[in-house]
């Protein structure tokens, strides 16, 4: 059972109270993958209020059998934040072409928000690259592996040692907390 | 591309899933085989807590007027929504305080269950170890004390001043084998009983003669193969009557069964 299988019901009876709640458990770890994929913290926020707007609107299609709240969650952020950054892009190509000036998206980008902490620092640096840029930049497989200029089949094996790797990293936590209590009782 | 579990593991196709990346048919398609296979499920599942667990590292905490822009939108109103935030944050915080001191509670009991349950096995075990200990120490005394006893027997025995001396009876009890072992030097008297067949209320007796004179040896006791006999000094040879039960001051010398010079 969910943590916040409460509150999602809720939130799919209209209840704001929930929503709000909601809000205040995942906005800071979707927002995290949002800022990483806009690159724009002005976009990111846009990206983030349209995320949570389409989950209060959508929250009667969430099917906790598919997938867990996060995944949903992600899934449209990472959708949004895609679209925005494609449009924006498009905004560019559009006003190089008409020779209009203009300050766009693009160029507040700041590479700060290319920090990555936690575990995903803990991996080699191409199993890094590999999950940064499908999960945290909204790569596609194929665009990714283009960009790591590594054949499709080797691109895969990093994702799935990285993947493998973070689980263990984060079963190793869990053994060490068993561990503690061990040594506790 | 057919879907099955081997290409949805190879190809990479449980993460497409898990980024939303598959047409609406294949979503379906993997859906459906995810849910059929439990090693799959578990997998996705594992990707998911995965792929969470490293958002909420990766956490960045949005400008505060966002929420306040989306509760308006939907319609909740800043004011309700944080007047109603602050009360329930009260009440969250009291439950939150409880839940941990609940939790903690309820492990510090299960811990002492725990130890209580084996420190009291622990107890029964060592009971039984120590009673297991004593009857072994028992046997061992005994053992000892017996191989003590044989072995002073077997000195005894093999003393060369240690005389042996065969009794064997006459009509009255022909049956009857006694050996005695006489040691001058030490003064003693050891009785080895071959065969004595037993009659009731009667009891064997053993008499030292000196000069005509019948001394008390001692009643040999008919359960015991090895006796100690009393040692009569200037005795010139041994005898053995059939006496009353618990023995007689004076041999009855008509119930002399055997008789050995010494």
């Amino acid at each position: 059972m969910h943590p916040h299988q409460n509150l999602i019901d809720r939130l799919k009876e209209k209840d704001q109270e929930a929503f709000a709640k909601l809000y205040d458990a995942y906005s800071g770890a979707i927002y995290g993958v949002i800022i990483q994929i806009c690159k724009s913290e002005v976009m990111a926020q846009e990206v983030l209020q349209d995320t949570f707007l389409a989950v209060w609107n959508n929250a009667g299609t969430y099917d906790a059998q598919k997938a867990s709240f996060y995944t949903w969650l992600y899934r449209i952020a990472r959708n949004k934040a895609l679209n925005a950054v494609r449009n924006s892009q498009t905004k560019v190509i559009q006003n190089q072409e008409s020779g209009v000036y203009e300050s766009s998206e693009e160029e507040q980008k700041d590479d700060n928000f290319a920090d990555i902490k936690g575990s995903l620092e803990k991996l080699k640096p191409h199993h890094r690259k590999a999950i940064e840029l499908i999960y945290f930049n909204g790569y596609t497989h194929r665009e990714a592996y283009q960009e790591m200029d590594v054949p499709l089949g080797t691109f895969k094996s990093y994702i799935r040692q990285a993947l493998k790797q973070l689980k263990e990293n984060y079963q190793k936590i869990s053994i060490l907390l068993l561990a503690l209590i061990h040594v506790l009782r | 591309m057919k879907m099955n579990k081997e290409n949805i593991l190879k190809e990479g196709i449980l993460e497409s899933y898990f980024l939303g990346d598959l047409s609406r048919e294949q979503e379906q398609e993997v859906f459906e085989i995810v849910q059929s296979d439990a090693e799959l499920k578990r997998q996705f599942n594992e990707l998911e807590q995965s792929m969470e667990k490293l958002a909420f590292e990766n956490a960045v905490t949005p400008p505060a007027h966002i929420k306040e822009d989306l509760l308006k939108i939907i319609g909740g109103g800043t004011q309700t929504a944080e007047q109603s935030k602050v009360r329930e944050l009260n009440t969250s915080s009291y439950k939150r305080y409880f839940r941990v001191a609940a939790s903690v509670a309820i492990l510090f009991m299960t811990s002492s269950l725990v130890l209580w349950m084996n420190l009291n096995t622990t107890n029964q075990e060592l009971t039984a170890r120590l009673n297991e200990q004593e009857v072994l120490l028992d046997s061992l005394s005994k053992v000892t004390k017996g191989a003590l006893k044989n072995e002073e027997l077997m000195a005894f025995v093999n003393n060369p001043e240690t005389e042996r001396h065969l009794l064997k009876g006459n009509k009255i009890a022909p049956e009857a084998s006694v050996l005695s072992y006489v040691n001058h030097a030490e003064k003693s008297v050891l009785v080895h009983v071959h065969k004595l067949p037993k009659i009731d209320g009667k009891d064997y007796q053993m008499w030292a003669d000196v000069d005509g004179e019948m001394i008390d040896m001692g009643v040999l006791d008919a359960s015991k193969e090895l006796l100690t006999m009393n040692y009569i000094e200037n005795a010139e040879s041994i005898n053995i009557t059939i006496e009353e039960e618990g023995g007689s001051d004076h041999p009855d010398v008509s119930n002399l069964i055997g008789s050995v010079t010494l």
